[in-house]
C-alpha cells in the first residue's frame, strides 16, 4: 500500500482552501441585486437610470468630477460592470494559465492544477457578490470553457519522445508510475476543490437565515394566509395560487438559507400583509402601528428596503 | 485509472442526482422567470386596476425563483453527498 506523502495533503488543503480566500477578497455584495437597486427616487425616476448614457457625459467640473467618480465605483459595487470585470479576470486565468505556468512549471500537471485553482476561485467569487443562481451557474459554465481552452493541449507540439532508458535515467515503468499518480492526485484535486465550492455555494454564498428572521417569516406567512382566504376580490384559482406561493415561501424559510428568492419572498408576504393590515377595520390603531412597525422591521432585517416597492402589487 | 469502473459510477451519479433533469428543469424555470418579468414591467405603472394583476406577476416570479433555489441546493446536496463516495472509490482503488 502506497502512503501520499505530506506534500499532497498541503496541496490539497491549499486548493481546497483557495474558494474561502476568494470569498474573503471579494467583499459581499447581496443587497446590491437587480431588485434591490430598483428603488425609485422621491421624483419617482428609477435610480438605476442614474447610470444611462445621457448622465454618463463628460464632467464639466470638478464636483461633476468626483460625482462621475463615485457613480462609477457605485455602478462597479452595484455589479454594472461585473460582466466586463468578470471577462478581464477570465482573461487573466486564461494568460496565467496558458502562458505563464508552462514557463514557471513546465508539466500539463501544472496547468491542470492552475486551471482548476483560478476556475475555482473565480466561481467563488461569483458566489460571494450576490448574483443570482442562474448568473453563478452561467458564469461558472463560462469560466470552465475558458479554463479548458488554456488546459487542453490545443496547438501545443507535441512532446519530445522519452529517450530510451538507461541505467541513468528511469525506466519506463518508473515514469508511468508518476504520470499515473499525477491523475490520481489532480482527480483528487479536482474533487477537494468542487467539495468546497459545493459547500460554499450552499453556505457563504447565501449565509442561514437568523433565528429570529426565521421565526418572523413564519409567523407573518401564517397571519397572511387568512386574509387571502376571505379576500372577495380574489376568485378561486387566485385565491389557491396565493395560497401556494406563500407556502412556498414557507418551504424556502424552513430551508433555511438568507438568498434572495427568499428576501423577495419575504418582502411579497410582509407588503401584503401591510396592505391587509391598514384596511383591517377589525384591528385598532395600536395594534396596526405594531403589525406595521414589525414587518418593516422584518424587510430591514433581510437586507431589503424598508419601504414595499410598487411591483409587489395587491 | 482502471482500478475504478468509471462507467457505473458516472451511472449510479447521473442517476441518483439527475443533474440532466433539473438542469432542464432550471433552464424552463428560468426562461419563465424572463416572462413573468416582462410581464411584470407591462404593469409597472400607478393605475390602481393593475394592482392584482401586477400581484399575480409578482407572486409567480417569486414562486419560480424558489423553484429554482430548490432546485440548486437539491443539486447541491446531492452533489455533496456523492464526493465522498467517489473519493473513497478511488483512494480503495489506489492506495
Amino acid at each position: 500500500m502506497k502512503i501520499l506523502p505530506l506534500r499532497v495533503f498541503v496541496m490539497w488543503a491549499a486548493l481546497a482552501a483557495t474558494p474561502f480566500v476568494a470569498m474573503f477578497l471579494v467583499p459581499p455584495m447581496a443587497a446590491a441585486t437587480a431588485s434591490d437597486i430598483a428603488v425609485t427616487t422621491d421624483a419617482g425616476a428609477p435610480v438605476a437610470a442614474a447610470n444611462s448614457p445621457a448622465e454618463a457625459r463628460a464632467p464639466q467640473t470638478e464636483e461633476e468630477a468626483l460625482g462621475t467618480v463615485k457613480a462609477f465605483v457605485s455602478a462597479l459595487r452595484e455589479r454594472d460592470w461585473g460582466d466586463a470585470v468578470g471577462l478581464g479576470v477570465l482573461l487573466l486565468v486564461f494568460v496565467f494559465v496558458r502562458f505563464v505556468v508552462p514557463r514557471l512549471h513546465g508539466t500539463h500537471a501544472a496547468r491542470i492544477t492552475a486551471g482548476v485553482l483560478g476556475w475555482s476561485s473565480y466561481v467563488a467569487a461569483n458566489v460571494r457578490s450576490g448574483d443570482g443562481a442562474m448568473d453563478i451557474l452561467i458564469t461558472a459554465v463560462i469560466g470552465l470553457l475558458v479554463v479548458l481552452a488554456a488546459v487542453l493541449p490545443l496547438g501545443v507540439k507535441p512532446q519530445q519522445p522519452i529517450a530510451p532508458a538507461t541505467p541513468a535515467t528511469p525506466t519506463a515503468a518508473a515514469v508511468s508510475d508518476k504520470g499515473h499518480g499525477q491523475v490520481v492526485l489532480l482527480t483528487l484535486l479536482a474533487l477537494v476543490a468542487l467539495a468546497g465550492l459545493a459547500i460554499l455555494t450552499l453556505t457563504t454564498g447565501c449565509g442561514r437565515i437568523p433565528g429570529a428572521v426565521k421565526a418572523d417569516s413564519l409567523d407573518l406567512s401564517e397571519r397572511l394566509v387568512p386574509y387571502y382566504q376571505v379576500d372577495s376580490s380574489f376568485d378561486d384559482a387566485r385565491r389557491e395560487s396565493r395560497i401556494e406561493v406563500v407556502a412556498q415561501h414557507v418551504a424556502t424559510t424552513n430551508d433555511g438559507w438568507m438568498t434572495r428568492p427568499f428576501k423577495d419572498g419575504a418582502v411579497l408576504v410582509s407588503c401584503r400583509l401591510d396592505g391587509y393590515t391598514r384596511s383591517d377595520v377589525l384591528l385598532d390603531a395600536t395594534k396596526k402601528a405594531e403589525l406595521l412597525a414589525r414587518t418593516r422591521a422584518f424587510r430591514v432585517a433581510v437586507g431589503k428596503p424598508a419601504e414595499c416597492p410598487a411591483e409587489v402589487g395587491r | 485509472m482502471s482500478g475504478v469502473d468509471w462507467k457505473d459510477l458516472g451511472k449510479d451519479f447521473l442517476d441518483d442526482t439527475d443533474v440532466f433533469g433539473a438542469f432542464q428543469r432550471l433552464a424552463e424555470r428560468s426562461t419563465a422567470v424572463a416572462e413573468t418579468k416582462a410581464r411584470l414591467a407591462l404593469t409597472a405603472t400607478d393605475d390602481p386596476s393593475l394592482d392584482l394583476v401586477r400581484g399575480d406577476a409578482f407572486d409567480a416570479q417569486i414562486a419560480l425563483e424558489q423553484q429554482i433555489q430548490h432546485e440548486i441546493v437539491n443539486l447541491g446536496s446531492k452533489a455533496i453527498e456523492w464526493i465522498p463516495k467517489i473519493l473513497t472509490t478511488i483512494l480503495a482503488a489506489y492506495l
